[in-house]
């Protein structure tokens, strides 16, 4: 039993963001798990027989065997947050990926074990199913991801790159010259294609905050 | 022309006349946190009434003037262009001005309805218009010169860039305006502005053509008719003034007029610099006569950029009470729960006793409210970021403790320990994250505090701050928010990524992680800033905090600070990072009260030379008596005439009191200054 250690090594592999799923520390993880169950198992039952041996009537087991009955348990408890943590924070990272194909800026594409790419083709084919039974017009969701809902007049964005040089009149008649880093406020028909592409990306107001 | 409190929302209204359908402005942002803070209320309004607009961080005010208003139908500058004279770069466009610097250019109030100037409560005396807008003129030129008319001239721009006194050029105007019956029209009716103004250049040294003498004289009678009205108006209003030469013009002959006038003009720019209320708290004034004043959003932001006005000096003591009054009013305006259990409002708690009407008594049923986003005031401690370090650090690097108990000598060291100690308080647990403290000593800090912290000569621990929930029971207070954003704008090379980044972390309402702030690597997620930009700034805002308490010490030990007859000055240090404006101000700030408290320093003022590339960033400081005083600062003056006496490479920035120089020229120019305040 290690107490914790393979927990730990767990979070530690989480900061390496394009790191295979780690079977092996998974399964020690679980191993050390089982041990510490079955060690608290026996130590309870152990501490049970006693109490019923001994001669004082005292309903409560006795504070020399509760330091190491809460030790186990502590340990118990961490190694499956840790097990949780890490399973739960790799699926978000593959449905992250899932939605977001385009892939941002030094960020590598996350190494699947194989029952994550059963998860990714289990979410892929339930999204799909959502897609046709709802929204029949549409390919693919993914395709309208972050984008703003429909009727939506005017967008908040930020220039990513520049789309096109010098000062362009927009077919709403908002002139505007993009400048990388710049933030507009323009016509969401004037400007969808070049979110779509990238150019601009979408930003949420403090009217999202109320 | 300046717009009064009362009028704001008529600027407002005149910005949406003015963009119409197609129209767009262009918000032009100085990379400071209340100026970021003020845009992104300003936007708010704008993406409410449907307005399109672009926000930019400027650095340029000239080249960025000329690139809007290209395309701009109207341009917002927010924190700077008051100073400065804006009718040299007008080309055409409406330009709005909320900027606390003082004193505004008198070129930019007299500019009618072109140049708008947000004007809050100012009692300094406006000289009215006319010539010489600038104060370039001496008033002991001679009566030639009074006569000799001026001709049209552009100026070029030299090696010795534009101070805060450049000349401009004023355009004649009818008095008869195209759009009667807009709201600024009216407001100017009602200011009665004088719009007749002949075009002027009052560059002594370049050679003009002479206008008829019978045109100036007439000109100079209609200016000085009109400042008797304006005169005699403001004795109506004033009936105890004591008459005086200029209370009685009847008595003044045109020329004693126009040098009296020329008095009152460089007696206007030659009181030096001071600010007025903060861009955030003047946009959220205006959000207010709207009808945005109940969004605590933007209430959260004119918090921020209030305290981030007050940590940075621009704000003493007296004038972040009376915002803070303010805010706190709106604060509890905002809020309906009007319990004074502070804790419980920041825990999102109520019981469910409290609401049925029957109020038993007796054990209570928790019951945890969301809450997310309630903005609320009370007294915080003036620790540094105490939410997000240790106690222990965040006491060490406060301030107010630091120097008090004079923390850079081991002595020092020793007196916080001992105080901590006498409190009840171990040092292990200070030394954990204050989150993670035991309850009970977080129950205890403010009485245990009142109790020993007079001992140890620290008073005024605490002050009124403001502090909004961001999730369950966690609470960002806006001395933190404004120290992220202002480090997250301070760090870093590419201008535009930093103001990106403090803008997203204003934005964010996600509670930021509390993480190891020694630790750099200590992220879970490898440091992403797109993460969590507020979380990442306040690991920068404790990282720039002991840079400047570093560079003091070092400063101190090293006794590298040189007194002068009229001057202090140090040379801070190559970091690229100490040589920003803001973070030369705190240290300053931090000089000047660590030496009042040992007593070695009185009275002398102080100039701080940082380098930057190839330049020095010169910086100077007035001394206070008391820490959280204001005095006006006068350097701005001081490093324009030294500048324009000798040969170099000057640049000035927003600030007037703020010079690059070249890094060949910074010793003769210090040489220069104090030759030139040795002979005045």
């Amino acid at each position: 039993m290690d107490f914790g250690r393979y927990g730990r090594e767990l979070l530690l592999e989480l900061k390496r963001s394009n790191a295979a799923y780690n079977d092996t520390l998974v399964s020690s993880c679980l191993q050390d798990l089982n041990l510490h169950v079955r060690a608290l198992g026996d130590q309870v039952a152990a501490a049970s027989r006693d109490q019923e041996a001994s001669t004082d009537g005292k309903p409560k087991l006795s504070m020399s065997v509760r330091p190491s009955i809460l030790l186990q348990e502590a340990a118990i408890h961490r190694n499956k947050r840790c097990l949780l943590t890490y399973h739960w924070v790799r699926l978000q990272r593959i449905q992250k990926q899932y939605w977001s194909p385009r892939q941002e800026d030094n960020e590598e594409q996350q190494q699947l074990g194989p029952a994550e790419e059963e998860f990714l083709q289990a979410y892929q084919q339930l999204h799909q199913r959502y897609a046709q039974n709802t929204l029949p017009f549409v390919d693919d969701l993914r395709a309208h991801a972050g984008l703003p809902p429909l009727n939506t007049e005017r967008v908040l964005l930020r220039v990513v790159t520049v789309p096109t040089e010098g000062p362009v009149v927009l077919a709403s008649g908002v002139s505007v010259e993009f400048r990388v880093g710049a933030t507009h406020f323009l016509p969401w028909n004037d400007v969808e294609e070049w979110v779509r592409k990238g150019h601009l990306r979408l930003l949420t107001g403090e009217e999202h905050n109320e | 022309m300046k717009l009064e409190i009362e009028y704001w929302h008529r600027g407002y209204q005149q910005i949406l006349r003015d963009c119409g359908q197609d129209g767009s402005v262009w918000i032009l942002c100085r990379p400071t946190v209340d100026a970021l803070c003020a845009a992104r209320i300003l936007s708010f309004l704008l993406r409410a009434d449907h307005i399109a607009h672009h926000l930019l961080c400027c650095t340029n005010l000239e080249e960025d003037l000329k690139q809007a208003s290209a395309v701009a139908t109207c341009v917002v500058l927010l924190h700077m262009g008051a100073p400065q004279n804006l009718t040299k770069w007008y080309q055409g466009r409406q330009i709005y001005v909320l900027d606390p610097a003082r004193p505004v250019h008198l070129a930019n109030i007299h500019a009618n309805r072109d140049i708008v100037v947000f004007w809050d409560i100012d009692e300094t005396e406006i000289p009215s218009d006319g010539e010489n807008l600038s104060g370039n003129e001496s008033s002991s030129e001679s009566e030639d010169d009074d006569e000799s008319s001026e001709e049209d001239d552009e100026e070029e721009d030299s090696s010795v860039a534009s101070s805060d006194r450049d000349e401009g050029e004023f355009e004649y105007q009818d008095e008869n305006d195209e759009n009667a019956g807009d709201p600024l029209q009216q407001q100017q009716e009602e200011n009665q502005e004088d719009s007749d103004d002949d075009d002027h250049d009052d560059d002594s040294s370049v050679g003009r053509a002479k206008k008829p003498r019978r045109e100036d004289e007439e000109d100079e009678t209609e200016s000085y008719e009109k400042e008797r009205d304006t005169t005699e108006a403001m004795e109506e209003t004033e009936p105890t003034t004591v008459p005086t030469a200029e209370s009685t013009p009847a008595l003044l002959t045109p020329r004693q007029w126009q040098q009296d006038r020329r008095q009152r003009i460089e007696r206007y720019y030659s009181a030096g610099s001071y600010y007025g209320a903060p861009a955030a708290f003047v946009a959220y004034q205006l959000a207010t006569q709207l009808r945005f004043g109940d969004h605590t959003t933007l209430l959260w932001l004119a918090c921020v950029g209030v305290t981030d006005a007050y940590w940075h000096g621009r704000l003493d003591l007296t004038g972040y009470s009376t915002l803070a009054l303010q805010l706190r009013q709106a604060c509890q305006k905002l809020d309906a729960d009007d319990s004074d259990d502070i804790a419980l409002r920041a825990r999102n708690t109520v019981y469910a006793e409290q609401l049925s009407s029957n109020g038993a008594t007796g054990e209570r049923t928790k019951l945890s409210l969301r809450g997310t986003g309630r903005v609320f005031s009370q007294p915080d401690y003036k620790f540094f970021l105490l939410r997000f370090s240790s106690l222990l650090d965040a006491m060490m690097y406060s301030d107010t403790v630091s120097t008090q108990l004079q923390l850079y000598r081991p002595a020092g060291m020793n007196k916080l320990k001992e105080l901590l100690a006498k409190m009840g308080f171990p040092l292990t647990e200070c030394q954990q994250p204050y989150a993670f403290m035991k309850p009970a000593l977080r129950r205890m800090l403010a009485s245990k505090l009142q109790e020993y912290a007079e001992e140890y000569g620290l008073e005024n621990l605490e002050y009124t701050s403001f502090l909004r929930i961001t999730g369950y029971q966690s609470v960002l207070s806006a001395a933190d928010a404004a120290h992220a954003a202002a480090a997250l704008l301070d760090f870093g090379s590419d201008k535009d990524d930093m103001f990106n980044r403090a803008l997203d972390a204003l934005q964010s309402n996600a509670p930021p992680r509390v993480m190891d702030l020694q630790n750099e690597d200590n992220l879970v997620n490898g440091g992403s800033l797109t993460g969590n930009p507020l979380g990442y700034g306040l690991h920068l805002a404790m990282k720039l905090q002991k840079k400047i308490f570093a560079a003091a010490a070092s400063l101190m030990e090293r006794n590298a600070i040189t007194s002068l007859a009229h001057f202090r000055y140090a040379y801070v240090g190559d970091e690229s990072v100490l040589a920003k404006p803001a973070v030369l101000t705190r240290l300053a700030q931090y000089l000047f009260q660590l030496h009042r408290v040992n007593g070695k320093w009185v009275g002398r003022p102080l100039i701080l030379l940082a380098k930057d590339d190839d330049f020095y960033t010169v910086a100077g400081y007035e001394y206070t008596e008391k820490a959280g005083d204001w005095v006006r600062n006068r350097w701005g003056q001081h490093f324009a005439l030294a500048a324009q006496s000798m040969t170099g490479t000057f640049s000035f920035g927003h600030d007037s009191h703020v010079i690059r120089v070249g890094s060949d020229d910074v010793q003769r120019f210090l040489e220069q200054l104090h030759y030139l305040m040795d002979s005045a």
